[in-house]
C-alpha cells in the first residue's frame, strides 16, 4: 500500500493527449496514405511501404494506450488482453490484406478462391470487433466499462451520421465513392474524438 | 450526488490508489466518484459504505 496522497499521476495529462493524437492520427495517416499510394502510383515498393506504415501506427497506438493505462491506474486485465487482441488481429489483417491483393493481381484468383481471399481479408476486422465486445463483456470495473460504452456509441452514432450523409452525397454524384471497409477506421476516428470530448464530463 | 469519499479517504490517510485497492476498482473510478464525475452502481455503493463502516446515507447524498 501506497502512503502517497497524489490524487492524479503526474504523468496523466501527458500520457491522455498522446493517445487522443494516436487514436485521430490513426485513420487519418492510413486513409491519407491509402489515397497517396493510389494517386502517386507507388506500385507494390509504396504498398509494402504503406503497411509498414501502418504497422508502425499499431504499435504507437497500442504503446500508446498501455502507457496512459498505467498512468490513469486503469490497466484492468480486460484492458490489457484488449490491446493484446487487437495488436494480433491488426498484425494479421496487414499480412492478409497483403496477400490478398497480390494474389489477386497477379494469380489472377477467381470464382470460390476469390471469395475466400475477400473473407480472409475481412475476418481479422471482425476479430476487432469481436475483441471491442470481449472488453465490454470482460471489463469488470463499472466506471471503466461505462466510459468504453460511451466512447462505442459516440463513435457508432458518429459513423452512421457521416456514412449518411456521405451516402446521399455520394448518390447525386458530389462526392467520390468511398468503399465500405472504410467504416471501421471511421468508427476509431470517432472513438478518438469522444475521447476527447467525454474526457471530463459527467459518466 | 454529493459524497464525502475524499474526506473519509483523507482521515485514513488513504490515497486514491490505496481505496482502489480495497474495493477492487481502479483508481480512475475512485477520482470520478469523488468529484462528482460518476455515481457509482448500488452494489459498489454498499462495498464503499461496508469498507468505511457506514451506512451509504453517511456517505452519499442528493445534490
Amino acid at each position: 500500500m501506497t502512503n502517497s496522497t497524489a490524487d492524479m499521476p503526474e504523468a496523466y495529462p501527458a500520457r491522455t493527449r498522446r493517445l487522443s493524437a494516436v487514436i485521430i492520427a490513426f485513420p487519418i495517416v492510413l486513409i491519407g496514405g491509402g489515397v497517396a499510394l493510389k494517386a502517386l502510383h507507388l506500385g507494390w515498393i509504396g504498398l509494402v511501404g504503406y503497411l509498414v506504415l501502418a504497422m508502425i501506427m499499431t504499435v504507437a497506438l497500442v504503446r500508446a494506450a498501455q502507457a496512459r493505462a498505467k498512468a490513469t491506474g486503469c490497466a484492468s486485465p480486460a484492458m490489457i488482453r484488449y490491446n493484446n487482441r487487437m495488436m494480433v488481429a491488426s498484425m494479421l489483417y496487414m499480412a492478409i490484406l497483403f496477400l490478398s491483393i497480390f494474389a489477386f493481381k497477379h494469380w489472377h484468383l477467381a470464382g470460390p478462391l476469390l471469395w475466400a481471399a475477400a473473407i480472409a481479408t475481412a475476418a481479422p476486422v471482425l476479430g476487432m470487433v469481436w475483441a471491442m465486445a470481449r472488453l465490454v463483456i470482460e471489463e469488470s470495473d463499472e466506471y471503466l466499462r461505462s466510459r468504453i460504452v460511451r466512447q462505442a456509441l459516440f463513435g457508432l452514432g458518429g459513423l452512421l451520421a457521416i456514412g449518411t450523409v456521405w451516402g446521399f452525397l455520394e448518390q447525386f454524384e458530389l462526392v467520390p465513392h468511398v468503399p465500405a471497409w472504410a467504416v471501421v477506421p471511421v468508427f476509431a476516428l470517432g472513438l478518438g474524438v469522444s475521447n476527447l470530448i467525454f474526457r471530463g464530463d459527467k459518466a | 450526488m454529493k459524497n464525502r469519499l475524499k474526506v473519509l479517504r483523507a482521515e485514513r490517510d488513504w490515497s486514491q490508489q490505496d481505496l482502489a485497492e480495497r474495493l477492487e476498482v481502479s483508481r480512475q473510478s475512485v477520482n470520478a466518484i469523488e468529484t462528482g464525475k460518476y455515481d457509482p452502481s448500488l452494489p459498489l455503493a454498499f462495498r464503499i459504505a461496508d469498507l468505511f463502516e457506514m451506512t451509504i446515507e453517511q456517505i452519499f447524498s442528493r445534490d
